[in-house]
């Protein structure tokens, strides 16, 4: 018999897994270019880009 | 190479799961409804062991106890950090459901990004309430604990108990409008149809956030004895910020409405905002900077922290990369329009808040140098008076914009309209200013015997105290102008009569004249703070002697009669006990349950009144405790005024448990831990409140602060109230001081509260909306 800690554990458990599998599956509504855009700002373009960020600056 | 793995990933478990991504578009918003169901079961488990009073669980341990009652132990769900967390996690969950729900239709293509970006910050608290031990709400005990260590008895106040969840509705649903925005910035459509529901959104967040700050200060006021309702604590300061940037955002959104303007602003600003809430309830869990309410120091201060970070780097970056769909349809064309005094009102805002926000990481900052002894820097924590000397000045500021934002016109500049829509409430203003200044200085004045003023010149806060009154009366005649002038505009043209004018004024065009009252009640706010300026504060000490009791009373008893004078009031000290007091469901005859109570009394009148006394009969803490009659409880509600002057106030000794035993925590000598805490008594009227809070017992022929509390369970429990030992174990005399604070115009800052409240309801319910959509 599981304890009420125990059940709200594992209930946070599962929890975590949908809002993983949310995420995952829900990334393969976005277009691979927007997916790109988001992972580019994700990495930093401002350091990568530099020439773009200082003609943006002016 | 990310995107590869994540495409990858994705398709793999798209076709693993036999799907395409229309269907797993759904899946995954059908997850984010499951999601709401666990998260509701997990709250549910947690107030089920709160209601049980279920000693495996240490949350239930450390923050609850079987002598409470069912109401206080269930609202123990959100009295501790991770409780708390995973009611914020359930909000997040409810609010993230609701939208998908109600709004899937009006977020159309936008729909993946937003349910990306809920998934992300869910991710966030479960995360933490997984993996870091003080955010966890289910851990165990493996051997059931004997006894809970309660709730903290500083949350035994009914505002407390509906104050962190307001407030917390506030933070939580600001992750809508920013989910929401954000979705229409990286999807790129910026089209206006998403405008209704961002300020919805926004309405619904800023409206519960305000409030909830509100209701924080009333608490703060009536529990915490200290005789104001703002300390500039941190964690006050820290739903201050976020409230302020939302009332900027929800003013430029009005210009990106009207004008198609300020979306680049307005990203910064929900940007800001939500992540400032973030940023909020990091200030309170992660124990880096104390505060009267914060809760422990804790083990998510640094991932919070740099999730909270990652995160602003992160969205603050489309500023950049999405420019293009951030581009303004329109220009700015004159700056003294109302989309040019809504701006700089913003900016003012902002700044106000940066101010807040060094103020509140003051204690860490070395700012404070000096050559002395060589170059050295210190930590200094900016004290309420360093607040008050530079939030007074901008306040003022803001109060001014807010009034004259709402007669400027549309592109045109201010002088164009001035005649026709300034003029009036600037004069009502300057006379209005002229007359209280007289009233001020003839009246009000004379009283100040203390210098309050944060400026070290009291001069400097009297113009203030006048400049706020006097904006008030210019704000509130400009709103008296525009209501008549929109009824005088009904009756003649729809030949309404005045009260159908107003009504329909109001049900056709509710943000506008609901946003009106909204602002008036911010003058009454204001106007209440402005009152602050002449506040005084007095400490006084009343000699006490001991009275003899009959056998069988359970109390201890003095007796002054003591009178002093202060600004025309005549205080009388009377009754003194010394008394347990127990929680609705606790045991009498276990000392971990009995809370040790020093109530004073007090005969408080105008120096002129002379009171009918009633002869003391009987048992004298009934005498005392009389109830008063309902008409009394009227008169005290209505007019703050008490028939024969009848004040109590108590100190309290809650008692400290040491769950593994189940008995009283001692120390050394084996006295009783025990917490304490102050109930005040207020005495509210329009002009002033009288704020009088007693203090501590000192024995004058022993020389020294008697232990009363355990002194009185030692007698209580020992000693059986035996009246022999009565006399002597207790000091024959005791001197006891009485905090008086005389707190001006008070009264109009709850005044202001309930206004806010019932006009921002106006403002938010959606039922005129959907009557003008039929």
């Amino acid at each position: 018999m599981l304890t009420w800690n125990e059940l709200g554990v594992i209930t946070l458990l599962v929890s975590s897994i949908i809002v993983i599998f949310s995420l995952i599956i829900g990334l393969s509504g976005i277009s691979i270019k927007l997916k790109f855009q988001l992972i580019r700002i994700l990495l930093l373009e401002l350091l990568v880009d530099k020439k773009r960020f200082l003609n943006f600056i002016k | 190479m990310i995107v590869g793995f994540w495409e990858f990933l994705s398709l793999k478990l798209l076709s693993f799961l036999k799907i395409n991504k229309n269907i797993a578009l759904r899946l995954s918003q059908q997850a984010i409804f499951v999601n709401f169901f666990l998260a509701a079961i997990a709250l549910l488990i947690l107030l089920i062991q709160l209601y049980t009073n279920d000693l495996t669980s240490k949350y239930v341990v450390n923050h609850s106890s079987d002598s409470l009652s069912i109401f206080y132990r269930l609202t123990a769900a959100w009295a501790g950090s991770s409780g708390s967390l995973l009611f914020w996690y359930f909000l997040l969950t409810l609010f993230s459901a609701f939208v998908l729900y109600k709004d899937k239709l009006h977020l159309y293509n936008r729909l993946p990004i937003a349910i990306i970006v809920l998934g992300s910050l869910q991710f966030l608290f479960i995360f933490l309430m997984l993996f870091y031990e003080d955010a966890q709400p289910f851990l165990e005990y493996h051997i059931p604990m004997k006894a809970g260590r309660g709730l903290n008895p500083l949350l035994l106040h009914w505002a407390m108990i509906i104050h962190p969840p307001i407030l917390y509705i506030g933070y939580v649903s600001f992750a809508i409008p920013f989910t929401i925005y954000m979705s229409a910035v990286i999807s790129g459509n910026m089209k206006d149809d998403l405008m209704p529901l961002f300020r919805r959104w926004t309405l619904f967040s800023w409206f519960f956030l305000g409030f909830g700050i509100l209701l924080g200060s009333k608490w703060a006021y009536e529990e915490l004895g200290w005789g104001g309702y703002w300390a500039w604590d941190p964690v006050e300061n820290a739903s201050l910020m976020p409230f302020i940037l939302s009332t900027a955002f929800l003013h430029s959104l009005i210009v990106q409405h009207h004008r198609g303007m300020l979306k680049y602003w307005n990203l910064l600003l929900i940007t800001l905002t939500y992540h400032f809430c973030l940023l909020g309830t990091w200030i309170t869990r992660s124990g880096v900077i104390e505060g009267p309410h914060s809760f422990a120091k804790s083990d998510i201060g640094i991932p919070m922290i740099i999730f909270i970070g990652l995160s602003f780097l992160y969205f603050v970056r489309f500023l950049y990369f999405k420019r293009n769909v951030l581009k303004p349809k329109d220009q700015l064309e004159a700056v003294t329009s109302k989309e040019g005094s809504i701006l700089l009102n913003n900016f003012i805002m902002l700044i106000s808040v940066l101010i807040v926000l060094i103020g509140v990481f003051s204690p860490l900052i070395p700012y404070n140098c000096t050559f002395e002894n060589g170059f050295q820097c210190f930590k200094t924590e900016w004290k309420p008076t360093t607040y008050n000397k530079i939030m007074v000045p901008i306040g003022i500021l803001i109060l001014f914009l807010m009034g004259a934002s709402p007669l400027l016109a549309w592109r045109k500049p201010m002088d164009i309209v001035f005649a026709k829509t300034l003029k009036k409430p600037i004069i009502a203003g300057i006379w209005g200013g002229i007359i209280y200044a007289f009233v001020y200085f003839f009246y009000l004045r004379p009283f100040v015997r203390l210098n309050n003023s944060p400026w070290g010149f009291q001069g400097i806060a009297d113009i203030f105290s006048i400049l706020t009154v006097s904006l008030g009366i210019f704000i509130v005649a400009g709103i008296i102008q525009e209501y008549y002038r929109a009824i005088h505009a009904r009756k003649v043209r729809l030949e309404e009569t005045t009260t159908q004018a107003i009504i329909n004024l109001i049900h056709r065009n509710q943000r506008r004249y609901g946003g009106y009252l909204v602002h008036l009640a911010v003058v009454f706010l204001f106007i209440g703070y402005s009152g602050g300026a002449f506040k005084t504060e007095y400490q006084i000490q009343f000699h006490y002697y001991l009275m003899p009791i009959e056998a069988g009373f359970s109390y201890v008893y003095y007796y002054s009669g003591d009178k002093a004078y202060i600004q025309g009031y005549t205080i009388e000290a009377r009754e003194l006990f010394i008394r347990p007091y127990f929680e609705p469901n606790a045991d009498p005859s276990n000392p971990i349950y009995m809370t040790v109570s020093q109530e004073a009394h007090y005969r408080i009148n105008p120096k002129e009144f002379l009171p009918v006394f009633t002869v003391s009969m009987g048992n004298p803490y009934d005498f005392a405790n009389q109830l008063p009659s309902l008409a009394e409880r009227l008169l005290k509600f209505s007019t703050g005024f008490i028939l024969d002057g009848r004040m109590t106030t108590e100190i309290r000794f809650y008692p400290q448990v040491y769950p593994y035993t189940g008995e009283l925590m001692r120390n050394e000598m084996g006295f009783g831990e025990r917490l304490v805490t102050s109930e005040p008594d207020i005495k509210s009227s329009w002009t002033e409140d009288l704020y009088i809070q007693v203090g501590s017992v000192f024995d004058p022929l022993r020389n020294r602060t008697p232990d009363i509390a355990s002194m009185f369970e030692y007698y209580y429990y020992e000693l059986n109230r035996d009246s022999n030992a009565y006399s002597m174990l207790f000091p024959s005399s005791l001197v006891v001081d009485l905090h008086i604070w005389i707190n001006p115009l008070v009264k109009f800052i709850w005044f202001g509260t309930t206004l806010f409240f019932l006009s921002g309801l106006i403002v938010l319910l959606p039922i005129i909306e959907l009557k003008n959509k039929e």
